[in-house]
Protein backbone atom coordinates (compact mmCIF):
# COMPACT_ATOMS: atom_id res chain seq x y z
CA UNK A 1 0.00 0.00 0.00
CA UNK A 2 1.05 3.48 -0.70
CA UNK A 3 2.14 5.76 2.07
CA UNK A 4 -0.75 8.19 2.88
CA UNK A 5 -0.26 11.66 2.03
CA UNK A 6 0.80 14.30 4.20
CA UNK A 7 -1.71 16.75 3.46
CA UNK A 8 -4.39 14.10 4.03
CA UNK A 9 -2.77 12.77 7.26
CA UNK A 10 -3.02 16.01 8.69
CA UNK A 11 -6.49 16.13 7.99
CA UNK A 12 -7.27 12.68 9.54
CA UNK A 13 -5.06 14.14 12.61
CA UNK A 14 -7.62 17.09 12.55
CA UNK A 15 -10.58 14.66 12.17
CA UNK A 16 -9.61 12.21 15.38
CA UNK A 17 -8.12 15.17 17.85
CA UNK A 18 -11.35 16.20 19.15
CA UNK A 19 -12.68 12.68 19.67
CA UNK A 20 -9.34 11.34 21.27
CA UNK A 21 -11.11 11.85 24.66
CA UNK A 22 -14.22 9.71 23.97
CA UNK A 23 -13.43 7.39 21.95
CA UNK A 24 -11.13 4.33 22.48
CA UNK A 25 -8.21 3.61 20.30
CA UNK A 26 -9.77 1.17 18.37
CA UNK A 27 -12.65 3.26 17.77
CA UNK A 28 -10.17 6.52 16.56
CA UNK A 29 -8.46 3.76 14.57
CA UNK A 30 -11.36 2.75 12.98
CA UNK A 31 -12.68 6.71 12.03
CA UNK A 32 -9.57 7.36 10.59
CA UNK A 33 -9.07 4.07 8.58
CA UNK A 34 -12.80 5.20 7.09
CA UNK A 35 -12.16 8.58 6.68
CA UNK A 36 -8.64 7.44 4.96
CA UNK A 37 -9.86 4.96 2.18
CA UNK A 38 -12.92 7.52 1.28
CA UNK A 39 -10.49 10.35 0.84
CA UNK A 40 -8.25 8.33 -1.18
CA UNK A 41 -11.04 7.29 -3.49
CA UNK A 42 -12.14 10.84 -3.77
CA UNK A 43 -8.34 12.10 -4.83
CA UNK A 44 -8.39 8.52 -7.71
CA UNK A 45 -11.70 10.14 -8.65
CA UNK A 46 -9.85 14.16 -9.22
CA UNK A 47 -6.97 11.91 -10.74
CA UNK A 48 -8.97 10.17 -13.62
CA UNK A 49 -10.57 14.13 -14.34
CA UNK A 50 -7.08 15.36 -14.83
CA UNK A 51 -6.46 17.24 -11.77
CA UNK A 52 -2.68 16.83 -10.62
CA UNK A 53 -2.26 15.25 -6.86
CA UNK A 54 -1.51 18.31 -5.48
CA UNK A 55 -4.97 19.49 -6.19
CA UNK A 56 -6.74 16.77 -6.48
CA UNK A 57 -6.25 16.13 -2.60
CA UNK A 58 -7.54 19.66 -1.66
CA UNK A 59 -10.58 18.61 -3.91
CA UNK A 60 -11.60 15.64 -2.11
CA UNK A 61 -10.80 17.05 1.32
CA UNK A 62 -12.72 19.95 0.04
CA UNK A 63 -15.78 17.73 -0.87
CA UNK A 64 -15.22 15.26 2.23
CA UNK A 65 -16.07 18.57 3.94
CA UNK A 66 -14.37 20.25 7.11
CA UNK A 67 -12.77 18.08 9.23
CA UNK A 68 -13.91 19.70 12.76
CA UNK A 69 -17.27 19.22 11.29
CA UNK A 70 -17.02 15.93 10.41
CA UNK A 71 -15.53 15.15 13.73
CA UNK A 72 -18.41 17.25 15.76
CA UNK A 73 -20.71 15.08 13.78
CA UNK A 74 -19.10 11.90 14.80
CA UNK A 75 -19.14 13.31 18.76
CA UNK A 76 -22.58 13.99 18.14
CA UNK A 77 -23.67 10.86 17.38
CA UNK A 78 -21.68 8.51 19.69
CA UNK A 79 -23.33 11.05 22.63
CA UNK A 80 -26.73 9.66 20.88
CA UNK A 81 -25.64 6.31 20.85
CA UNK A 82 -24.38 6.38 24.83
CA UNK A 83 -27.72 7.93 25.69
CA UNK A 84 -29.98 5.71 23.48
CA UNK A 85 -27.84 2.39 25.18
CA UNK A 86 -29.02 4.39 28.43
CA UNK A 87 -26.43 4.58 31.17
CA UNK A 88 -28.49 2.29 33.14
CA UNK A 89 -27.94 -0.45 30.87
CA UNK A 90 -24.56 -0.36 30.63
CA UNK A 91 -24.42 0.48 34.28
CA UNK A 92 -27.05 -3.19 34.67
CA UNK A 93 -24.49 -5.04 32.44
CA UNK A 94 -21.35 -4.09 34.30
CA UNK A 95 -22.84 -4.75 38.27
CA UNK A 96 -24.09 -8.74 36.68
CA UNK A 97 -20.57 -9.23 35.97
CA UNK A 98 -19.07 -7.77 39.07
CA UNK A 99 -21.27 -9.73 40.64
CA UNK A 100 -20.32 -12.95 38.87
CA UNK A 101 -16.57 -12.56 39.04
CA UNK A 102 -16.05 -11.71 42.49
CA UNK A 103 -19.15 -14.42 43.61
CA UNK A 104 -16.47 -16.69 41.93
CA UNK A 105 -13.77 -15.66 43.56
CA UNK A 106 -15.72 -15.38 47.29
CA UNK A 107 -16.53 -18.87 46.26
CA UNK A 108 -13.00 -20.35 45.16
CA UNK A 109 -12.08 -18.76 48.63
CA UNK A 110 -14.52 -20.12 50.53
CA UNK A 111 -13.83 -23.60 48.74
CA UNK A 112 -10.43 -23.39 49.81
CA UNK A 113 -10.70 -22.49 53.18
CA UNK A 114 -13.74 -25.19 54.03
CA UNK A 115 -10.86 -27.89 52.57
CA UNK A 116 -8.64 -26.45 55.45
CA UNK A 117 -11.40 -26.73 58.06
CA UNK A 118 -12.98 -29.66 57.28
CA UNK A 119 -9.76 -31.70 55.56
CA UNK A 120 -6.66 -30.66 56.75
CA UNK A 121 -5.38 -33.71 55.74
CA UNK A 122 -6.30 -33.21 52.17
CA UNK A 123 -5.62 -29.36 52.04
CA UNK A 124 -2.76 -28.49 49.59
CA UNK A 125 -2.31 -24.99 50.60
CA UNK A 126 -1.85 -23.92 53.85
CA UNK A 127 -3.70 -21.06 55.99
CA UNK A 128 -0.69 -18.63 55.24
CA UNK A 129 -1.34 -19.77 51.32
CA UNK A 130 -5.26 -19.60 51.46
CA UNK A 131 -5.02 -16.11 53.25
CA UNK A 132 -2.60 -14.66 50.45
CA UNK A 133 -5.58 -16.15 47.83
CA UNK A 134 -8.27 -14.76 48.65
CA UNK A 135 -6.39 -10.91 49.88
CA UNK A 136 -4.74 -10.87 46.45
CA UNK A 137 -5.19 -13.11 43.81
CA UNK A 138 -8.63 -13.91 43.81
CA UNK A 139 -9.67 -10.22 43.97
CA UNK A 140 -7.21 -9.34 41.32
CA UNK A 141 -8.62 -11.91 38.67
CA UNK A 142 -12.21 -10.85 39.53
CA UNK A 143 -11.22 -7.21 38.71
CA UNK A 144 -9.64 -7.81 36.07
CA UNK A 145 -11.87 -10.13 33.84
CA UNK A 146 -14.44 -7.13 35.74
CA UNK A 147 -12.86 -4.33 34.07
CA UNK A 148 -12.70 -6.12 31.06
CA UNK A 149 -16.22 -5.75 30.72
CA UNK A 150 -17.35 -2.98 32.13
CA UNK A 151 -18.32 -0.37 29.16
CA UNK A 152 -15.24 2.15 29.50
CA UNK A 153 -16.01 6.27 29.64
CA UNK A 154 -19.15 5.41 31.48
CA UNK A 155 -18.34 6.41 35.27
CA UNK A 156 -21.38 5.53 36.36
CA UNK A 157 -21.10 1.70 35.14
CA UNK A 158 -17.80 2.12 36.87
CA UNK A 159 -19.07 3.04 39.85
CA UNK A 160 -22.17 0.29 39.18
CA UNK A 161 -18.97 -2.39 39.06
CA UNK A 162 -17.88 -1.80 42.89
CA UNK A 163 -21.22 -2.50 44.37
CA UNK A 164 -20.64 -5.97 44.61
CA UNK A 165 -17.48 -5.55 46.19
CA UNK A 166 -19.20 -4.27 49.55
CA UNK A 167 -21.61 -7.54 50.18
CA UNK A 168 -18.39 -10.19 48.63
CA UNK A 169 -16.16 -7.69 51.15
CA UNK A 170 -19.07 -8.37 53.80
CA UNK A 171 -18.91 -12.45 53.21
CA UNK A 172 -15.10 -12.85 52.84
CA UNK A 173 -14.84 -11.03 56.51
CA UNK A 174 -17.65 -13.50 57.92
CA UNK A 175 -16.14 -16.72 56.70
CA UNK A 176 -13.06 -16.23 57.73
CA UNK A 177 -13.25 -14.02 61.19
CA UNK A 178 -12.93 -17.39 63.20
CA UNK A 179 -9.48 -18.09 61.63
CA UNK A 180 -8.04 -14.58 61.55
CA UNK A 181 -7.20 -12.08 64.91
CA UNK A 182 -9.23 -8.89 63.90
CA UNK A 183 -6.56 -6.42 62.85
CA UNK A 184 -5.45 -8.91 60.34
CA UNK A 185 -8.74 -9.39 59.28
CA UNK A 186 -9.54 -5.68 59.25
CA UNK A 187 -6.29 -5.18 56.90
CA UNK A 188 -6.85 -8.12 54.66
CA UNK A 189 -10.76 -7.15 53.70
CA UNK A 190 -9.26 -3.50 53.25
CA UNK A 191 -6.80 -5.16 51.01
CA UNK A 192 -9.53 -7.65 49.34
CA UNK A 193 -12.09 -4.40 48.53
CA UNK A 194 -8.75 -2.23 47.43
CA UNK A 195 -6.85 -4.52 45.08
CA UNK A 196 -10.52 -5.72 43.37
CA UNK A 197 -11.81 -2.42 43.25
CA UNK A 198 -8.05 -0.87 41.89
CA UNK A 199 -7.87 -4.17 38.86
CA UNK A 200 -11.25 -2.89 37.42
CA UNK A 201 -10.12 0.40 37.23
CA UNK A 202 -6.69 -0.28 35.81
CA UNK A 203 -8.39 -3.00 33.63
CA UNK A 204 -10.98 -0.58 32.23
CA UNK A 205 -8.78 2.39 31.54
CA UNK A 206 -5.93 -0.13 29.95
CA UNK A 207 -8.60 -1.10 27.48
CA UNK A 208 -9.50 2.71 26.43
CA UNK A 209 -6.19 3.65 26.02
CA UNK A 210 -4.42 0.55 24.82
CA UNK A 211 -1.89 1.05 21.91
CA UNK A 212 -3.39 1.17 18.03
CA UNK A 213 -3.41 -1.35 16.13
CA UNK A 214 -0.18 -2.53 14.10
CA UNK A 215 -2.58 -1.91 10.93
CA UNK A 216 -2.73 1.66 12.05
CA UNK A 217 0.87 1.79 12.21
CA UNK A 218 1.04 0.33 8.80
CA UNK A 219 -1.17 3.28 7.72
CA UNK A 220 1.79 6.44 8.62
CA UNK B 1 -31.41 22.32 -1.22
CA UNK B 2 -32.19 23.76 2.18
CA UNK B 3 -29.58 22.32 4.76
CA UNK B 4 -32.05 21.05 7.25
CA UNK B 5 -34.33 19.19 4.73
CA UNK B 6 -31.33 17.53 3.25
CA UNK B 7 -30.00 17.00 7.00
CA UNK B 8 -33.34 15.19 7.52
CA UNK B 9 -33.74 13.44 5.16
CA UNK B 10 -30.08 11.72 4.39
CA UNK B 11 -30.86 8.82 6.35
CA UNK B 12 -33.51 7.95 3.77
CA UNK B 13 -30.99 8.55 1.40
CA UNK B 14 -28.26 6.11 2.63
CA UNK B 15 -31.19 3.41 3.00
CA UNK B 16 -32.45 3.89 -0.43
CA UNK B 17 -28.98 3.58 -1.90
CA UNK B 18 -28.44 0.63 0.31
CA UNK B 19 -31.20 -1.14 -1.23
CA UNK B 20 -29.91 -2.06 -4.17
CA UNK B 21 -26.73 -3.69 -2.26
CA UNK B 22 -23.74 -3.48 -0.04
CA UNK B 23 -21.65 -0.48 -0.26
CA UNK B 24 -19.60 1.43 1.71
CA UNK B 25 -19.26 5.25 1.89
CA UNK B 26 -17.65 6.45 -0.91
CA UNK B 27 -19.73 4.72 -3.02
CA UNK B 28 -23.30 5.43 -1.32
CA UNK B 29 -21.88 9.03 -1.95
CA UNK B 30 -21.32 8.93 -5.29
CA UNK B 31 -24.48 7.13 -6.26
CA UNK B 32 -26.75 9.84 -4.20
CA UNK B 33 -25.06 12.15 -6.50
CA UNK B 34 -26.02 9.94 -9.64
CA UNK B 35 -29.50 9.64 -8.51
CA UNK B 36 -29.95 13.23 -7.99
CA UNK B 37 -30.68 15.56 -11.05
CA UNK B 38 -29.93 18.27 -8.98
CA UNK B 39 -26.41 18.64 -7.18
CA UNK B 40 -27.56 17.95 -3.11
CA UNK B 41 -24.11 19.41 -2.17
CA UNK B 42 -23.98 17.25 0.52
CA UNK B 43 -20.21 16.94 2.33
CA UNK B 44 -19.54 13.66 1.76
CA UNK B 45 -18.30 13.63 5.48
CA UNK B 46 -21.35 14.13 7.04
CA UNK B 47 -22.34 10.26 6.15
CA UNK B 48 -20.67 8.70 8.96
CA UNK B 49 -22.61 9.74 11.43
CA UNK B 50 -25.63 9.25 9.79
CA UNK B 51 -24.39 5.77 8.49
CA UNK B 52 -23.26 5.02 12.40
CA UNK B 53 -26.82 5.77 13.69
CA UNK B 54 -28.26 3.43 11.43
CA UNK B 55 -25.91 0.83 12.37
CA UNK B 56 -27.03 1.71 16.18
CA UNK B 57 -30.58 1.36 15.09
CA UNK B 58 -30.12 -1.70 13.63
CA UNK B 59 -31.18 -0.57 9.97
CA UNK B 60 -27.84 -1.53 8.35
CA UNK B 61 -24.80 -3.70 9.35
CA UNK B 62 -21.16 -3.17 8.93
CA UNK B 63 -18.49 -5.10 8.36
CA UNK B 64 -14.45 -4.62 7.52
CA UNK B 65 -13.16 -5.57 4.03
CA UNK B 66 -9.65 -6.43 3.80
CA UNK B 67 -8.68 -7.28 0.51
CA UNK B 68 -4.90 -7.51 -0.24
CA UNK B 69 -2.69 -4.54 -0.57
CA UNK B 70 -5.78 -2.45 -0.43
CA UNK B 71 -6.48 -0.40 2.04
CA UNK B 72 -9.43 -1.64 4.38
CA UNK B 73 -12.84 -0.42 3.89
CA UNK B 74 -16.26 -0.70 6.08
CA UNK B 75 -19.11 -1.80 3.55
CA UNK B 76 -22.56 -1.20 5.03
CA UNK B 77 -25.62 -3.49 4.21
CA UNK B 78 -29.46 -2.60 4.90
CA UNK B 79 -31.18 -5.11 7.18
CA UNK B 80 -35.14 -5.90 7.09
CA UNK B 81 -35.49 -3.24 9.66
CA UNK B 82 -34.15 -0.51 7.37
CA UNK B 83 -36.00 -1.52 4.83
CA UNK B 84 -39.27 -1.29 6.80
CA UNK B 85 -37.90 1.83 7.98
CA UNK B 86 -37.41 2.96 4.33
CA UNK B 87 -40.64 1.90 3.13
CA UNK B 88 -42.27 3.84 6.62
CA UNK B 89 -40.27 7.11 5.38
CA UNK B 90 -41.27 6.87 1.49
CA UNK B 91 -44.99 6.86 2.42
CA UNK B 92 -44.28 9.87 5.22
CA UNK B 93 -42.35 11.78 2.38
CA UNK B 94 -45.11 11.04 -0.36
CA UNK B 95 -47.88 12.22 2.16
CA UNK B 96 -45.79 15.38 3.44
CA UNK B 97 -44.74 16.45 -0.21
CA UNK B 98 -48.49 15.97 -0.99
CA UNK B 99 -49.59 17.96 1.39
CA UNK B 100 -47.20 20.94 1.03
CA UNK B 101 -48.05 20.87 -3.01
CA UNK B 102 -51.64 21.22 -2.06
CA UNK B 103 -51.37 23.99 0.47
CA UNK B 104 -48.51 25.70 -2.24
CA UNK B 105 -50.89 25.21 -5.08
CA UNK B 106 -48.22 23.51 -7.07
CA UNK B 107 -49.91 21.92 -10.02
CA UNK B 108 -52.57 23.79 -9.74
CA UNK B 109 -51.60 26.76 -11.93
CA UNK B 110 -51.83 26.77 -16.08
CA UNK B 111 -48.15 25.84 -17.33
Amino acid sequence: MNPVDPQIERYLNRLARPLERTLDARGLEEVRMEALFHLESLVARERSRGLGEEHAVAAAIAEYGSAEIASAGLLDEWCRGRQAMTFARGSSSAFWWSFAHFGIAFGTTLLLIETQTMWPGAAFLSTEEVVGVFAFVAPLLAGVATGWRVPTGNLRALLFAFTPLVPYTALVGAVTAPFIERDLLVNLLLGWAAVGALSVVITAWLRRHGRPSESLKALS
Amino acid sequence: MSSDLLRGNTPALVLAVLREGPAHGYTIAARIDERADQPLHLKHGTLYPVLHGLERDGWVVADWQHPDGERPRKVYAITDAGRAELARHTAEWRRFSRTIDQVLGVGLEPG
